[in-house]
């Protein structure tokens, strides 16, 4: 059997693999901007940021070990682990619903930039991605700083694409309004 | 011709009396309102039964008119089925205006550049080619279903039921249709004339999903986003979104910054 006898062979079976896993209805967050808006104004558990960067700092846990205190240095050190762990989760949560955010104006906007929707896709896999490994580094013991770094970048580009989004949207809205106040204007100059 | 049917020619019968009585069920149905491309798909199964039936009767099926008509029809059938499959994702996508423009450019590419892949790594020897052509047509109308899919599954939106297993009905059977082909061509020689039993369950799989499809009652469309919204809900709906980014992103930076440098 060659190659592309392998190639007709498997490819049918993967598509039809994808066929029923994307064939199932999707589960939004959202049916509707109103529903948007309010998630997004919500309030995260992430606003315990001061008690999380406390959590990962070390001088807490240096202290406790100088003064002979190991075994509490220890436990104070996993419980940390756990509350940093927990705030991952609830930044990735964030990420998520800005991501529905983001999905819902794509689906409203009346252009989108193939190079920019790919971008984001690239950059939502690499946050889960990131999520996850520096879940592992916070579970290791490991400095996890540079990939927290890079979630912040990722975040802030999500900003700029949602602001892009989000003007276009503007532009149509506000074309839309004048369209239809216009047409207004003609009826009721034409009545 | 003449003399006793054999199982080739009963399964033959039996897939036409299902694609007449499956178009007569479409014509009662209406659907060419609806979907005119896909009831024209249906009427041109049709017609190549008809067509074929009579050529076979009277040449034969080893004559070169009947390879000839049945061949030039499958490439009609092809067609047909390619513009029901784009028929389908209009329905489905069209009304998200952005997504649309996007996703029409993203799969015709990808198509055309299936299409073009499937046909450099086939046999073009001049007995195949005619089938890794048809081949390349079905993994490409195949490609374009799952497409259609992911686009519908990454932007979350919903696919009305109908259009749902009419998609899924498509893609499963030019997924078949491709590892028919291949079978054909690669053991023809040891599997003989019972190559095709394996399209002709899928075909009777997908008529079946598909009738089930246009029986069932359609539910009331879920409602898509607003596409037109107003000015102030936009001006709402802007300032939530980029406060909400904006606080998310500056948290993110002080936890990152703060643990670059752990000095309080």
């Amino acid at each position: 059997m060659n190659v592309s006898v392998l190639i007709f062979l498997l490819v049918p079976v993967i598509l039809v693999l994808l066929l029923a896993w994307l064939g199932r209805p999707p589960k939004s967050s959202f049916h509707s901007p109103s529903e948007m808006l309010d998630a997004l104004a919500r309030d995260r558990h992430y606003s315990r940021l001061p008690q999380i960067l406390q959590a990962l700092r070390e001088e807490d846990i240096q202290y406790l070990q100088s003064t002979g205190k190991s075994q509490l240095a220890a436990r104070a050190r996993s419980e940390r682990v756990a509350v940093a762990a927990h705030y991952l989760n609830c930044l990735e949560q964030e990420y998520q619903v800005l991501l529905e955010a983001s999905r819902m104006l794509s689906a409203m906007a009346p252009e989108l930039s193939a190079i920019g929707e790919f971008d984001r896709f690239q950059r939502s896999l690499r946050f889960m991605f990131c999520c996850r490994y520096l879940r592992w580094k916070l579970r290791l013991g490991l400095q996890p700083w540079n990939a927290i770094g890079l979630i912040s970048d990722m975040a802030g580009d999500m900003t700029l694409q949602l602001e892009a989004a989000t003007g276009r949207l503007g532009e149509r809205a506000m074309f839309t309004y004048d369209t239809s106040s216009a047409e207004g204007r003609g009826h009721s100059k034409s009545n | 011709m003449g003399g006793s049917l054999n199982l080739r020619d009963v399964i033959w019968l039996a897939v036409s009396v299902v694609e007449v009585l499956f178009f007569i069920f479409l014509a009662l149905k209406r659907v060419y309102r609806t979907h005119p491309f896909f009831f024209l798909y249906a009427l041109s199964l049709v017609a190549q039964t008809l067509g074929v039936a009579l050529i076979y009767r009277r040449f034969g099926n080893s004559s070169p008119e009947y390879q000839y008509v049945a061949w030039l029809s499958q490439g009609l059938i092809v067609g047909m089925r390619w513009l029901a499959v784009v028929e389908i994702a209009r329905k489905t996508l069209a009304k998200y205006i952005g997504i649309w423009r996007l996703a029409n450019i993203v799969l015709f590419l990808v198509g055309l550049i299936v299409l073009t892949y499937a046909m450099i790594i086939s046999d073009l020897r001049l007995y195949a080619v005619v089938m890794s052509a048809d081949r390349g047509v079905e993994m490409c109308v195949a490609v374009f279903v799952v497409g259609m899919f992911a686009f519908a599954h990454y932007y979350r939106l919903r696919i009305p039921d109908l259009e749902r297993q009419l998609a899924i009905g498509f893609g499963l059977y030019s997924c078949v249709w491709v590892v028919n082909d291949t079978i054909y061509l690669t053991w023809r020689q040891w599997l003989g004339p019972v190559w095709d039993f394996m399209l002709t369950i899928a075909f009777l799989a997908s008529v079946v999903l598909w009738f089930k499809a246009f029986l069932t009652p359609m539910p009331i469309a879920a409602s898509a986003p607003e596409l037109k919204i107003s000015p102030e809900t936009y001006a709402q709906l802007a300032e939530e979104v980029h406060s909400r980014l904006a606080m998310l992103n500056g948290r993110l930076n002080r936890f990152w910054s703060s643990s670059e440098d752990p000095r309080p």
